[in-house]
Protein backbone atom coordinates (compact mmCIF):
# COMPACT_ATOMS: atom_id res chain seq x y z
CA UNK A 1 0.00 0.00 0.00
CA UNK A 2 1.41 3.23 -1.02
CA UNK A 3 1.21 6.34 1.17
CA UNK A 4 -1.32 7.82 -1.13
CA UNK A 5 -3.41 4.56 -1.20
CA UNK A 6 -3.11 4.93 2.74
CA UNK A 7 -3.81 8.59 3.44
CA UNK A 8 -6.80 8.11 1.24
CA UNK A 9 -8.17 5.31 3.35
CA UNK A 10 -7.46 7.34 6.53
CA UNK A 11 -9.32 10.08 5.53
CA UNK A 12 -12.26 7.76 4.32
CA UNK A 13 -12.85 6.76 7.71
CA UNK A 14 -12.17 9.56 9.35
CA UNK A 15 -15.09 11.04 7.40
CA UNK A 16 -17.08 7.95 8.71
CA UNK A 17 -16.11 5.09 6.32
CA UNK A 18 -16.08 2.84 9.28
CA UNK A 19 -15.59 0.01 6.97
CA UNK A 20 -12.42 1.63 5.44
CA UNK A 21 -10.63 1.08 8.50
CA UNK A 22 -10.66 -2.87 7.34
CA UNK A 23 -7.66 -2.12 4.51
CA UNK A 24 -5.54 -0.78 7.26
CA UNK A 25 -6.00 -3.97 9.65
CA UNK A 26 -5.42 -6.05 6.64
CA UNK A 27 -2.47 -4.67 5.89
CA UNK A 28 -0.33 -4.33 9.54
CA UNK A 29 -2.14 -6.97 11.15
CA UNK A 30 0.49 -9.56 10.93
CA UNK A 31 3.41 -7.52 12.32
CA UNK A 32 1.49 -6.12 14.98
CA UNK A 33 0.34 -9.75 15.68
CA UNK A 34 3.86 -10.96 15.71
CA UNK A 35 5.30 -8.06 17.03
CA UNK A 36 2.68 -8.74 20.63
CA UNK A 37 3.44 -12.42 19.84
CA UNK A 38 7.04 -12.21 20.52
CA UNK A 39 6.78 -9.60 22.99
CA UNK A 40 4.26 -11.43 25.03
CA UNK A 41 4.94 -14.97 24.59
CA UNK A 42 1.40 -15.64 24.29
CA UNK A 43 -1.09 -16.45 22.14
CA UNK A 44 -3.97 -15.31 23.84
CA UNK A 45 -2.08 -12.05 25.20
CA UNK A 46 -0.50 -10.86 21.40
CA UNK A 47 -4.48 -11.23 20.45
CA UNK A 48 -5.80 -9.05 22.97
CA UNK A 49 -3.15 -6.97 22.42
CA UNK A 50 -3.22 -6.64 18.51
CA UNK A 51 -7.13 -6.25 18.94
CA UNK A 52 -6.27 -3.25 21.34
CA UNK A 53 -3.73 -1.67 19.32
CA UNK A 54 -5.94 -1.02 16.12
CA UNK A 55 -8.97 -0.02 18.19
CA UNK A 56 -6.89 2.61 19.49
CA UNK A 57 -5.31 3.46 16.39
CA UNK A 58 -8.95 3.43 15.45
CA UNK A 59 -10.00 5.70 17.90
CA UNK A 60 -7.18 8.33 17.38
CA UNK A 61 -7.23 8.20 13.89
CA UNK A 62 -8.51 12.08 13.83
CA UNK A 63 -5.62 12.71 15.25
CA UNK A 64 -2.84 11.11 13.38
CA UNK A 65 -0.79 14.00 11.25
CA UNK A 66 0.76 11.91 8.50
CA UNK A 67 4.15 12.59 9.05
CA UNK A 68 5.30 9.35 9.96
CA UNK A 69 3.63 6.66 7.62
CA UNK A 70 0.74 5.49 9.53
CA UNK A 71 3.09 1.81 9.81
CA UNK A 72 5.25 3.78 12.42
CA UNK A 73 2.55 5.20 14.35
CA UNK A 74 0.44 1.80 14.76
CA UNK A 75 4.10 -0.58 15.66
CA UNK A 76 4.66 2.63 18.04
CA UNK A 77 1.46 1.67 19.34
CA UNK A 78 1.73 -2.02 19.78
CA UNK A 79 4.95 -1.63 21.20
CA UNK A 80 4.31 0.82 23.59
CA UNK A 81 1.04 -1.17 24.57
CA UNK A 82 3.03 -4.38 25.00
CA UNK A 83 5.72 -2.72 27.11
CA UNK A 84 3.07 -1.50 29.25
CA UNK A 85 1.41 -5.24 29.55
CA UNK A 86 4.70 -6.38 30.51
CA UNK A 87 5.44 -3.60 33.24
CA UNK A 88 2.06 -4.32 34.63
CA UNK A 89 2.88 -8.18 34.83
CA UNK A 90 5.87 -7.44 36.54
CA UNK A 91 4.65 -5.40 38.78
CA UNK A 92 2.44 -8.39 40.28
CA UNK A 93 5.32 -10.42 40.29
CA UNK A 94 4.48 -12.64 37.21
CA UNK A 95 7.53 -12.39 35.47
CA UNK A 96 10.77 -11.88 36.41
CA UNK A 97 13.30 -9.99 34.01
CA UNK A 98 16.86 -10.10 34.79
CA UNK A 99 18.18 -6.23 34.15
CA UNK A 100 21.64 -5.28 34.85
CA UNK A 101 22.98 -1.97 34.95
CA UNK A 102 23.45 -0.38 31.98
CA UNK A 103 26.32 1.14 32.69
CA UNK A 104 27.90 -2.77 33.75
CA UNK A 105 27.97 -5.73 32.16
CA UNK A 106 25.62 -4.99 29.42
CA UNK A 107 27.54 -4.41 26.12
CA UNK A 108 30.66 -6.07 26.95
CA UNK A 109 31.56 -8.99 25.76
CA UNK A 110 31.73 -12.47 27.65
CA UNK A 111 34.81 -13.14 28.89
CA UNK A 112 35.53 -16.33 27.39
CA UNK A 113 34.10 -15.95 23.88
CA UNK A 114 33.05 -19.57 22.43
CA UNK A 115 34.26 -20.79 19.15
CA UNK A 116 31.61 -21.34 16.99
CA UNK A 117 33.34 -20.93 14.02
CA UNK A 118 34.16 -24.58 13.08
CA UNK A 119 31.35 -25.81 14.83
CA UNK A 120 29.06 -27.84 11.96
CA UNK A 121 25.96 -28.07 13.30
CA UNK A 122 23.52 -30.17 11.75
CA UNK A 123 20.27 -29.60 11.40
CA UNK A 124 18.76 -30.39 14.87
CA UNK A 125 21.94 -28.42 16.57
CA UNK A 126 20.77 -24.99 14.60
CA UNK A 127 16.94 -25.90 15.54
CA UNK A 128 18.21 -26.16 19.18
CA UNK A 129 20.39 -23.39 19.28
CA UNK A 130 17.45 -21.42 17.80
CA UNK A 131 15.08 -22.28 20.80
CA UNK A 132 17.59 -21.25 23.44
CA UNK A 133 18.36 -18.01 21.96
CA UNK A 134 14.74 -17.38 21.41
CA UNK A 135 14.20 -18.47 25.13
CA UNK A 136 16.91 -15.78 26.28
CA UNK A 137 14.90 -13.30 24.20
CA UNK A 138 12.27 -13.67 27.16
CA UNK A 139 15.25 -12.72 29.88
CA UNK A 140 16.02 -9.64 28.47
CA UNK A 141 14.74 -6.06 29.28
CA UNK A 142 11.54 -5.17 27.76
CA UNK A 143 13.10 -2.58 25.42
CA UNK A 144 15.77 -4.39 24.65
CA UNK A 145 13.83 -7.64 23.58
CA UNK A 146 11.74 -5.16 21.64
CA UNK A 147 14.26 -3.81 19.64
CA UNK A 148 15.54 -7.49 18.44
CA UNK A 149 11.96 -8.38 17.64
CA UNK A 150 11.86 -5.91 15.42
CA UNK A 151 15.06 -6.00 14.00
CA UNK A 152 15.91 -9.71 13.68
CA UNK A 153 12.41 -11.59 13.77
CA UNK A 154 10.24 -8.92 11.87
CA UNK A 155 13.29 -7.40 9.87
CA UNK A 156 12.65 -4.21 10.08
CA UNK A 157 15.08 -2.02 8.77
CA UNK A 158 17.30 0.69 11.43
CA UNK A 159 15.49 3.36 9.60
CA UNK A 160 11.77 1.56 9.76
CA UNK A 161 12.58 0.98 13.50
CA UNK A 162 14.03 4.80 14.21
CA UNK A 163 10.57 6.01 12.87
CA UNK A 164 8.29 3.59 14.95
CA UNK A 165 10.15 4.10 17.94
CA UNK A 166 10.91 7.77 17.62
CA UNK A 167 14.60 7.54 17.97
CA UNK A 168 17.96 8.20 16.03
CA UNK A 169 19.34 6.10 13.03
CA UNK A 170 22.58 6.20 15.87
CA UNK A 171 20.94 5.05 18.80
CA UNK A 172 19.36 2.01 16.82
CA UNK A 173 22.60 0.90 15.70
CA UNK A 174 23.52 1.34 19.72
CA UNK A 175 20.61 -0.02 21.06
CA UNK A 176 20.52 -3.10 18.66
CA UNK A 177 23.36 -4.04 19.45
CA UNK A 178 23.50 -4.12 23.29
CA UNK A 179 20.71 -6.27 22.78
CA UNK A 180 22.44 -8.74 20.99
CA UNK A 181 25.46 -8.16 23.14
CA UNK A 182 23.34 -8.75 26.30
CA UNK A 183 21.78 -11.92 24.91
CA UNK A 184 24.86 -13.26 24.08
CA UNK A 185 26.23 -12.94 27.45
CA UNK A 186 22.97 -14.55 28.76
CA UNK A 187 23.38 -17.42 26.34
CA UNK A 188 27.23 -17.55 27.13
CA UNK A 189 26.75 -17.73 31.04
CA UNK A 190 24.26 -20.52 30.62
CA UNK A 191 26.30 -22.66 29.16
CA UNK A 192 24.77 -22.80 25.93
CA UNK A 193 27.55 -22.20 23.83
CA UNK A 194 30.26 -25.42 25.42
CA UNK A 195 31.94 -27.60 23.76
CA UNK A 196 30.57 -31.16 24.08
CA UNK A 197 32.43 -34.02 23.58
CA UNK A 198 31.43 -36.67 21.26
CA UNK A 199 30.89 -38.80 24.27
CA UNK A 200 28.88 -36.26 26.17
CA UNK A 201 26.74 -36.08 23.30
CA UNK A 202 25.92 -39.75 23.29
CA UNK A 203 25.36 -39.75 26.96
CA UNK A 204 22.82 -36.42 26.08
CA UNK A 205 21.25 -39.03 23.46
CA UNK B 1 45.84 -7.01 24.79
CA UNK B 2 44.14 -4.84 22.60
CA UNK B 3 40.87 -3.24 23.52
CA UNK B 4 38.65 -4.66 20.78
CA UNK B 5 35.07 -2.40 22.21
CA UNK B 6 35.18 0.16 19.80
CA UNK B 7 34.35 -2.42 17.35
CA UNK B 8 31.78 -3.83 18.97
CA UNK B 9 28.80 -1.55 17.35
CA UNK B 10 30.19 -2.39 14.25
CA UNK B 11 30.71 -5.63 14.64
CA UNK B 12 27.02 -6.08 15.42
CA UNK B 13 26.34 -3.45 12.29
CA UNK B 14 27.79 -5.29 9.99
CA UNK B 15 25.70 -7.64 10.86
CA UNK B 16 23.14 -5.76 9.37
CA UNK B 17 24.87 -4.26 6.63
CA UNK B 18 24.60 -0.79 8.22
CA UNK B 19 28.38 0.17 7.82
CA UNK B 20 29.59 2.75 5.74
CA UNK B 21 32.14 1.89 3.46
CA UNK B 22 34.98 3.41 5.53
CA UNK B 23 34.05 1.16 8.62
CA UNK B 24 33.46 -1.53 6.33
CA UNK B 25 36.86 -1.64 5.26
CA UNK B 26 38.31 -0.47 8.57
CA UNK B 27 36.57 -3.54 10.47
CA UNK B 28 37.60 -6.35 8.16
CA UNK B 29 41.37 -4.88 8.52
CA UNK B 30 40.90 -5.65 12.34
CA UNK B 31 39.24 -8.90 11.54
CA UNK B 32 41.95 -10.07 9.79
CA UNK B 33 44.14 -9.77 12.54
CA UNK B 34 41.96 -10.45 15.49
CA UNK B 35 40.69 -13.92 16.62
CA UNK B 36 38.60 -12.93 19.56
CA UNK B 37 36.47 -10.30 17.66
CA UNK B 38 36.13 -12.78 14.68
CA UNK B 39 34.91 -15.15 17.38
CA UNK B 40 32.81 -11.76 18.76
CA UNK B 41 31.47 -11.75 15.30
CA UNK B 42 30.46 -15.18 14.58
CA UNK B 43 28.96 -15.29 18.31
CA UNK B 44 26.62 -12.21 17.40
CA UNK B 45 25.97 -13.62 14.03
CA UNK B 46 24.40 -16.89 15.68
CA UNK B 47 22.36 -14.90 17.92
CA UNK B 48 20.91 -12.54 15.19
CA UNK B 49 20.12 -16.22 12.97
CA UNK B 50 18.90 -17.85 16.11
CA UNK B 51 15.88 -14.94 16.68
CA UNK B 52 14.90 -15.83 13.55
CA UNK B 53 11.48 -17.32 13.06
CA UNK B 54 8.39 -18.29 10.93
CA UNK B 55 5.78 -16.84 13.21
CA UNK B 56 2.09 -17.90 12.49
CA UNK B 57 -0.37 -15.53 10.94
CA UNK B 58 -2.94 -13.86 13.09
CA UNK B 59 -6.33 -15.83 13.36
CA UNK B 60 -9.63 -14.61 11.17
CA UNK B 61 -11.34 -13.51 14.35
CA UNK B 62 -8.56 -10.82 14.73
CA UNK B 63 -9.96 -8.75 12.39
CA UNK B 64 -13.35 -10.05 12.81
CA UNK B 65 -13.33 -9.03 16.01
CA UNK B 66 -11.26 -5.24 15.57
CA UNK B 67 -14.32 -4.46 13.44
CA UNK B 68 -16.98 -6.01 15.24
CA UNK B 69 -15.56 -3.77 17.71
CA UNK B 70 -15.37 -0.59 15.70
CA UNK B 71 -18.71 -1.19 15.03
CA UNK B 72 -19.74 -0.35 17.85
CA UNK B 73 -18.55 2.37 19.03
CA UNK B 74 -18.98 3.94 15.42
CA UNK B 75 -22.69 4.82 16.76
CA UNK B 76 -21.31 7.44 18.85
CA UNK B 77 -19.24 9.84 17.12
CA UNK B 78 -20.29 11.57 13.74
CA UNK B 79 -17.02 13.34 13.20
CA UNK B 80 -13.85 12.41 14.87
CA UNK B 81 -13.25 15.91 15.34
CA UNK B 82 -16.81 15.78 17.60
CA UNK B 83 -15.31 14.49 20.57
CA UNK B 84 -16.31 15.51 24.19
CA UNK B 85 -13.99 17.72 25.39
CA UNK B 86 -13.75 18.84 29.21
CA UNK B 87 -11.45 21.75 29.68
CA UNK B 88 -10.17 22.31 33.31
CA UNK B 89 -13.02 20.44 34.91
CA UNK B 90 -11.08 19.22 37.19
CA UNK B 91 -12.98 17.21 39.85
CA UNK B 92 -15.27 15.93 38.16
CA UNK B 93 -15.48 14.43 41.14
CA UNK B 94 -16.15 11.85 43.05
CA UNK B 95 -17.74 8.86 43.70
CA UNK B 96 -20.12 6.37 42.81
CA UNK B 97 -23.19 4.02 42.34
CA UNK B 98 -23.96 2.05 45.45
CA UNK B 99 -24.58 -0.91 43.48
CA UNK B 100 -22.19 -3.92 43.90
CA UNK B 101 -23.45 -6.83 42.71
CA UNK B 102 -21.60 -9.75 45.05
CA UNK B 103 -20.57 -13.11 43.81
CA UNK B 104 -24.01 -14.51 44.28
CA UNK B 105 -25.95 -11.86 43.52
CA UNK B 106 -28.16 -11.84 46.53
CA UNK B 107 -26.03 -9.15 48.72
CA UNK B 108 -26.72 -6.12 46.74
CA UNK B 109 -26.97 -3.03 48.40
CA UNK B 110 -29.46 -0.82 48.30
CA UNK B 111 -29.10 1.61 44.88
CA UNK B 112 -30.50 4.97 45.70
CA UNK B 113 -31.29 3.88 49.40
CA UNK B 114 -29.03 6.86 50.43
CA UNK B 115 -29.29 10.62 49.26
CA UNK B 116 -26.29 11.85 47.56
CA UNK B 117 -23.42 13.60 49.19
CA UNK B 118 -23.00 16.80 48.66
CA UNK B 119 -20.68 16.32 46.00
CA UNK B 120 -18.79 18.96 44.37
CA UNK B 121 -20.03 19.38 40.52
CA UNK B 122 -17.68 21.67 38.53
CA UNK B 123 -19.33 23.50 35.91
CA UNK B 124 -18.07 22.54 32.73
CA UNK B 125 -15.95 25.35 31.14
CA UNK B 126 -16.94 26.58 27.99
CA UNK B 127 -16.10 24.70 25.03
CA UNK B 128 -17.72 21.45 25.08
CA UNK B 129 -18.47 19.97 22.19
CA UNK B 130 -20.70 17.17 21.56
CA UNK B 131 -20.85 13.45 20.00
CA UNK B 132 -22.97 12.72 17.93
CA UNK B 133 -27.10 12.24 19.00
CA UNK B 134 -27.53 8.79 19.31
CA UNK B 135 -29.06 8.38 22.61
CA UNK B 136 -28.85 5.32 24.40
CA UNK B 137 -32.39 3.90 24.02
CA UNK B 138 -33.42 0.31 23.67
CA UNK B 139 -32.93 -1.89 26.65
CA UNK B 140 -32.35 -5.48 26.04
CA UNK B 141 -35.02 -8.05 26.65
CA UNK B 142 -33.86 -9.36 29.60
CA UNK B 143 -32.76 -5.69 31.73
CA UNK B 144 -36.44 -5.20 32.47
CA UNK B 145 -37.20 -8.78 34.07
CA UNK B 146 -34.36 -8.56 36.23
CA UNK B 147 -34.71 -4.80 37.07
CA UNK B 148 -38.02 -5.53 38.50
CA UNK B 149 -37.08 -8.85 40.16
CA UNK B 150 -34.73 -8.08 42.86
CA UNK B 151 -35.15 -4.56 45.05
CA UNK B 152 -32.31 -2.99 44.17
CA UNK B 153 -30.58 -3.14 40.84
CA UNK B 154 -26.97 -4.59 40.88
CA UNK B 155 -25.94 -1.53 38.48
CA UNK B 156 -28.85 0.81 37.53
CA UNK B 157 -31.94 1.48 38.57
CA UNK B 158 -34.76 2.19 35.74
CA UNK B 159 -34.72 5.93 37.06
CA UNK B 160 -31.28 6.16 36.72
CA UNK B 161 -30.55 5.02 33.34
CA UNK B 162 -33.52 7.61 32.31
CA UNK B 163 -31.85 10.09 33.80
CA UNK B 164 -28.84 9.27 31.70
CA UNK B 165 -30.22 8.58 28.48
CA UNK B 166 -32.31 11.49 28.42
CA UNK B 167 -35.40 9.09 28.69
CA UNK B 168 -37.12 6.86 26.76
CA UNK B 169 -35.28 3.75 28.00
CA UNK B 170 -35.49 1.21 31.20
CA UNK B 171 -32.76 0.22 33.33
CA UNK B 172 -30.21 -2.09 32.04
CA UNK B 173 -27.48 -3.46 34.10
CA UNK B 174 -26.70 -6.97 34.74
CA UNK B 175 -29.30 -9.90 36.21
CA UNK B 176 -29.05 -9.63 39.66
CA UNK B 177 -28.10 -13.38 40.19
CA UNK B 178 -25.80 -12.75 37.00
CA UNK B 179 -22.08 -13.49 38.86
CA UNK B 180 -19.51 -10.70 37.85
CA UNK B 181 -17.43 -13.74 35.68
CA UNK B 182 -20.49 -14.60 33.89
CA UNK B 183 -21.74 -13.16 31.00
CA UNK B 184 -25.62 -12.03 30.82
CA UNK B 185 -27.57 -14.32 28.30
CA UNK B 186 -26.42 -13.84 25.07
CA UNK B 187 -28.59 -12.03 22.51
CA UNK B 188 -28.35 -8.27 23.03
CA UNK B 189 -30.59 -7.20 19.78
CA UNK B 190 -29.02 -5.30 17.23
CA UNK B 191 -30.70 -2.12 17.80
CA UNK B 192 -29.46 -2.37 21.31
CA UNK B 193 -26.10 -2.11 20.13
CA UNK B 194 -26.80 0.82 17.46
CA UNK B 195 -28.05 2.57 20.20
CA UNK B 196 -25.11 2.95 22.06
CA UNK B 197 -25.49 -0.17 24.69
CA UNK B 198 -22.95 -3.02 25.11
CA UNK B 199 -22.22 -5.35 27.06
CA UNK B 200 -18.91 -6.51 29.30
CA UNK B 201 -18.37 -10.18 28.63
CA UNK B 202 -16.19 -10.87 31.80
CA UNK B 203 -18.83 -9.53 34.18
CA UNK B 204 -21.84 -9.31 32.44
CA UNK B 205 -22.48 -5.88 33.28
CA UNK B 206 -23.88 -3.75 30.71
CA UNK B 207 -22.54 -0.91 29.61
CA UNK B 208 -24.26 2.36 27.75
CA UNK B 209 -21.71 3.48 25.89
CA UNK B 210 -22.73 6.76 25.33
CA UNK B 211 -22.47 10.36 23.15
CA UNK B 212 -23.62 12.33 25.56
CA UNK B 213 -21.34 15.35 26.54
CA UNK B 214 -20.01 13.93 29.69
CA UNK B 215 -20.46 16.58 31.62
CA UNK B 216 -24.10 16.40 31.40
CA UNK B 217 -24.06 12.84 32.12
CA UNK B 218 -22.29 13.45 35.39
CA UNK B 219 -24.94 16.03 36.41
CA UNK B 220 -27.90 13.88 35.44
CA UNK B 221 -26.48 10.97 37.24
CA UNK B 222 -26.30 12.75 40.19
CA UNK B 223 -29.28 14.71 40.05
CA UNK B 224 -31.11 11.01 39.75
CA UNK B 225 -30.25 10.42 43.62
CA UNK B 226 -28.84 7.24 42.39
CA UNK B 227 -25.36 8.42 42.08
CA UNK B 228 -23.18 9.35 44.39
CA UNK B 229 -20.87 10.88 41.89
CA UNK B 230 -18.48 10.11 38.75
CA UNK B 231 -15.23 8.18 38.20
CA UNK B 232 -12.89 8.51 35.94
CA UNK B 233 -11.51 5.94 34.07
CA UNK B 234 -9.20 6.06 30.92
CA UNK B 235 -7.41 3.78 28.91
CA UNK B 236 -5.14 4.51 25.50
CA UNK B 237 -3.06 7.10 27.37
CA UNK B 238 -0.16 9.55 26.64
CA UNK B 239 2.61 8.09 27.66
CA UNK B 240 3.72 7.22 31.29
CA UNK B 241 0.28 7.49 32.70
CA UNK B 242 -1.27 4.29 34.29
CA UNK B 243 -4.24 3.19 32.27
CA UNK B 244 -6.76 3.17 34.87
CA UNK B 245 -6.71 6.00 37.11
CA UNK B 246 -9.68 5.51 39.32
CA UNK B 247 -8.67 5.50 42.56
CA UNK B 248 -11.50 3.54 43.82
CA UNK B 249 -11.69 1.57 46.99
CA UNK B 250 -14.47 -1.29 47.12
CA UNK B 251 -16.86 -0.60 49.61
CA UNK B 252 -16.99 -3.42 52.68
CA UNK B 253 -20.67 -4.22 53.48
CA UNK B 254 -21.63 -1.24 55.05
CA UNK B 255 -19.15 1.00 54.24
CA UNK B 256 -19.81 3.68 51.92
CA UNK B 257 -18.67 3.75 48.13
CA UNK B 258 -15.61 6.26 48.01
CA UNK B 259 -14.00 7.22 45.42
CA UNK B 260 -11.69 9.88 44.64
CA UNK B 261 -10.39 10.70 41.30
CA UNK B 262 -6.92 10.54 41.16
CA UNK B 263 -4.26 13.08 40.93
CA UNK B 264 -3.39 11.24 37.58
CA UNK B 265 -7.02 11.39 35.77
CA UNK B 266 -6.75 15.05 36.99
CA UNK B 267 -3.98 15.87 35.28
CA UNK B 268 -5.56 14.27 31.94
CA UNK B 269 -8.68 16.31 32.71
CA UNK B 270 -6.99 19.51 32.88
CA UNK B 271 -4.70 19.18 30.55
CA UNK B 272 -8.24 19.47 28.58
CA UNK B 273 -7.74 15.81 27.07
CA UNK B 274 -10.74 14.46 25.03
CA UNK B 275 -13.07 11.42 26.23
CA UNK B 276 -14.43 9.42 24.14
CA UNK B 277 -16.96 7.48 25.80
CA UNK B 278 -18.69 6.68 28.87
CA UNK B 279 -19.71 3.71 30.59
CA UNK B 280 -21.97 3.36 33.79
CA UNK B 281 -20.94 -0.03 35.27
CA UNK B 282 -17.29 -0.78 35.49
CA UNK B 283 -15.47 -3.29 33.95
CA UNK B 284 -14.10 -5.03 37.26
CA UNK B 285 -16.48 -4.56 39.98
CA UNK B 286 -19.88 -3.85 38.52
CA UNK B 287 -20.30 -0.26 39.57
CA UNK B 288 -20.09 3.32 38.78
CA UNK B 289 -20.23 5.87 35.78
CA UNK B 290 -16.80 6.28 34.27
CA UNK B 291 -16.20 8.09 31.62
CA UNK B 292 -13.12 7.52 29.42
CA UNK B 293 -10.80 9.69 28.20
CA UNK B 294 -9.29 9.65 24.64
CA UNK B 295 -5.73 8.69 24.72
CA UNK B 296 -3.51 11.67 23.21
CA UNK B 297 -1.66 10.53 19.82
CA UNK B 298 1.88 9.53 20.57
Amino acid sequence: MTREEEAKIIRAVVDGNTNAFEDLVLEYQKQVYHITLKMTGSEEDAFDLSQETFLKAYRTLGSFRGEASFGSWLYRMAANLCIDFLRKKKRYGSEKIISLDEDEEEGRRPLELPDLRYEPQSALEKKETGERVRAGLAKLPHEQRLILVLRDVEGFSYQEIADALKIELGTVKSRIYRARAHLAQLLTEDGNFLKKTASEETERR
Amino acid sequence: MQDCSKYDIMISARLDGMLSKKEARELEKHLAECAECRKYLQLLETVKDGLREDLPDPPETLREGIMYKIGLEKGRKRHFGAIGRWTAIAAVLCIVTIGVVKLNGSGVMGAGAAAPEAAPVIEANSAVRYASDNVVEAPREGELESSKMAAPAPTLSAQAFDALSGGGSKAGGAAPDTEPGESADGGIPDAAYENGMREEPENGSVYAVGSLPGYDVARAALDSGDYRGVCLFYDCLPEGLPDRSWQTKIPEDGEEARWELSAEALTVLESGAEWNEFYYGDLDSGLGLVIVIAGEEE
